[in-house]
């Protein structure tokens, strides 16, 4: 058998390269420790809103029924207004309020579910926030179900108790950043642009960036390397020239992209019209504008530039194809990570302390941009737009850099790296 | 004044010392050529030069300037000792290429792609693919690349490495003719037929060190022996049969 031979060759070859230990051996942890990292932030945030839920107020806006309404308020332990008290100065503060009126207890008091208007407001809006006014409505119905079991047993002991199970009609609307969103346009953003957006956008920066990291790896091993580096040109254009090359056949993907987000805008715009009317204003998601569009696809293109170059630089320094391959996917999973994210309920739109590290992935900013042109807030999309040219600036001179090193060609990268951390004595010359 | 200037080059890998301390300079129109056995320092030499590598130590001047600098102004050609080709590029398509990189006008790349054809004598092929080129082919079409420009400077890291009888004559004579309209030219060589043949001056390099330089004709007068090759073996100290 020869076969052994073979094998040990095989597994002495690839122990030697650090691409393939980092990536397939150390791989797996570092992306489960990042997913336990989201997991933990995530489970934080359902008990912070958890708390949220609790917060909330009643307005009565009746006369008949004063003392089941104060009755209603203490059984659930929230604050009751009277009267015509404006919601918004009530909501201050508070995650929603409750509207009832006369007609609320006329039903309950003959066995119907009552009427309520819940208003809620998030500053985030994610998979977890997405679900608040359902939240706040069984809190409220379970309140209403306490005090009435109580009532109508007392009461109506002949009455027909079914409607307990579930005794409130609520007409919901979630307040985004003082937009009001009904329940589908929320869907309709969360589920657009958090996670089908952001899947399409994965996949072409994923795969755009493994064919710009591939791009030195096949120039060295094609031995084309070495003349296309001494030709009249410098390191910056070459770079350049490389990118706006791979850009330009990523380019018919975005074009592609563009036509695949086209229509499933147009899908959702026709879920969302389809929602019960509420008085409320027209989608944000449904109103995108033709300049909204282009500043989207101008954020996508930067982006896209942007980690074509990231891809070329980390796929330069491995030796061979198969390193440039496995460092570009492990890097580009990196740069993703933050927006798998959003599947954890992670809102990237408003992330605090050291998580704002965050910001410097040119993938986030995109996502900022998106989110801000979807929901008609300047300010966020200029921000995100900003941050990506900052990034691709920055993306322009590591490269040039490398590619000007001569590292590039003879490798020895990772001895330099290695430099860099080395501590202690110098060796000594022999 | 020297084209080509190198002081006391000095490169290590790993703690290898490749090159030690090599100086040499080449005049305008010259054929400058370094010999020396494998792993030498002939290739880590000249990439210093090209401006590939960065020396340890000493430097290099190209008309005066800082190898980095007159390559991007278009004052050097390289031809690299294992250089490979765009497998789908055409040789027609590689050549406009090259030529539009050294070239100041339009007009310029159309003058360099015929040189360019002219020297690599690639005929109909130049319209295929260079994926299909033979060996012999590959080293033809790069040849041409590097000095249809007619650079001020052109090194050539065994340049008719892979060539038959043939094409060797032929492109030996494509290098004398660009030597004669003010070309200089730097190549390494293990042929030492051609080497005598081509080079005004030449050096012996061994295990990093400059071991002797000057015309055929004077190295073979100093180190004795019937021919260049002879001089040689005799330069670096035998043959070692043992090693
Ligand atoms: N990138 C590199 N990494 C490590 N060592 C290198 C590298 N390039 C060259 N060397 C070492 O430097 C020495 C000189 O190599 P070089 O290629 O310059 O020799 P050469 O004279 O061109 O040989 P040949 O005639 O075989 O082409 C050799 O010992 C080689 O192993
Ligand atoms: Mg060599």
């Amino acid at each position: 058998m020869k076969l052994k031979q073979v094998m040990v060759k095989e597994v002495k070859e690839l122990l030697k390269e650090r691409t393939v230990l980092l990536g397939v051996i150390l791989g797996p942890i570092i992306i489960f420790t990042i997913f336990a990292g989201m997991s933990m932030a995530a489970g934080r945030q359902a008990l912070e809103q958890a708390e949220q839920v609790r917060n909330y107020a009643i307005i009565y806006r009746g006369h008949a029924y004063g003392d089941y309404a104060r009755m209603l308020a203490d059984s659930l332990g929230v604050p009751l207004y009277t009267g015509s008290v404006d919601p918004g100065e009530v909501l201050e503060g508070r995650t929603a309020v409750v509207i009832i009126g006369d007609e609320f207890f006329d039903n309950i008091t003959r066995g119907l579910p009552g009427r309520a208007d819940i208003i809620v407001k998030t500053s985030s809006l994610n998979f977890l926030s997405m679900s608040l006014p359902q939240q706040v409505e069984a809190s409220f119905a379970q309140g209403v179900y306490m005090l009435v079991a109580d009532l109508v047993s007392s009461l109506l002991p002949e009455a027909d108790v079914r409607f307990l199970q579930s005794p409130v009609v609520a007409n919901t609307t979630l307040y985004y950043r003082g937009t009001p969103l009904s329940p589908g346009e929320a869907f309709g953003l969360v589920f657009g642009v958090g996670l089908s957006v952001t899947m399409a956008t994965m996949i072409l920066v994923m795969s755009s960036m493994q064919v710009a990291a591939t791009s030195v790896g096949i120039e060295r091993e094609s031995k084309t390397l070495e003349m296309l580096l001494s030709l009249p040109v410098s390191r910056r254009e070459l770079i350049l020239g490389k990118i706006l090359g791979v850009a330009f056949i990523t380019g018919l993907g975005i074009i592609s992209y563009a036509v695949g987000i086209g229509i499933y805008f147009y899908s959702l715009g026709s879920i969302v019209s389809q929602a019960p009317e509420q008085g409320v204003q027209a989608s944000p998601v449904v109103s995108v504008s033709p300049t909204s569009i282009a500043a989207f696809m101008a954020g996508l293109t930067v982006t896209l530039v942007t980690s074509l170059l990231i891809g070329l630089v980390v796929g330069s320094i491995p030796q061979d194809v198969r390193g440039a391959q496995l460092a570009s996917s492990y890097v580009g999973l990196l740069l993703l990570a933050p927006v798998f994210a959003v599947f954890f309920g992670i809102d990237l739109t408003s992330l605090e302390g050291v998580w704002r590290v965050v910001y410097l992935d040119p993938v986030v900013l995109l996502y900022l941009v998106i989110w801000g042109v979807v929901t008609g807030d300047p300010g966020m999309a200029t921000t995100g737009f900003a941050g990506l040219l900052v990034n691709l600036v920055v993306w322009v001179v590591v490269a040039s850099r490398v590619l000007g090193s001569e590292a590039i060609l003879v490798g020895g990268y990772s001895r330099r790296l290695r430099g860099l951390f080395r501590v202690g004595l110098p060796r000594s010359s022999s | 004044m020297d084209v080509i200037l190198v002081e006391d080059l000095r490169k290590s890998f790993d703690g290898h010392e490749a090159v030690r301390g090599v100086s040499f300079a080449v005049g305008e129109g010259e054929i400058y050529g370094i010999i020396g056995p494998n792993g030498a320092g002939k290739t880590t030499t000249l990439r210093m030069i090209a401006g590939i590598l960065r020396p340890d130590t000493g430097r290099v001047l190209i008309q005066g300037k800082e190898p980095g600098e007159a390559r991007e102004e278009g004052l050097i050609g390289y031809l690299p000792e294992d250089a490979g080709v765009y497998r789908h590029l055409k040789g027609i398509d590689f050549l406009r290429f090259v030529a539009g990189l050294y070239a100041r006008g339009g007009d310029e790349v159309e003058e360099m792609v015929e040189r360019g054809i002219e020297i690599s004598g690639l005929g109909e092929a130049l319209n295929k693919p260079m994926g299909g080129y033979s060996k012999g082919m590959k080293r033809r079409i790069l040849l041409a690349a590097v000095l249809m420009a007619r650079p001020r400077v052109a090194i050539l890291d065994e340049p008719t490495s892979g060539l038959d009888v043939y094409h060797s004559v032929m492109v030996r004579n494509v290098i004398k003719e660009y030597a004669r309209s003010g070309g200089t030219v730097l190549l390494s060589s293990h042929n030492m037929l051609e080497v005598e043949y081509l080079c005004d001056r030449l050096m012996f390099l061994h295990r990093g060190r400059k071991l002797g330089e000057g015309t055929p004709g004077e190295l073979v007068a100093r180190y004795g022996g019937a021919n260049l090759e002879e001089a040689f073996i005799n330069a670096i100290g035998g043959v070692d049969v043992e090693a």
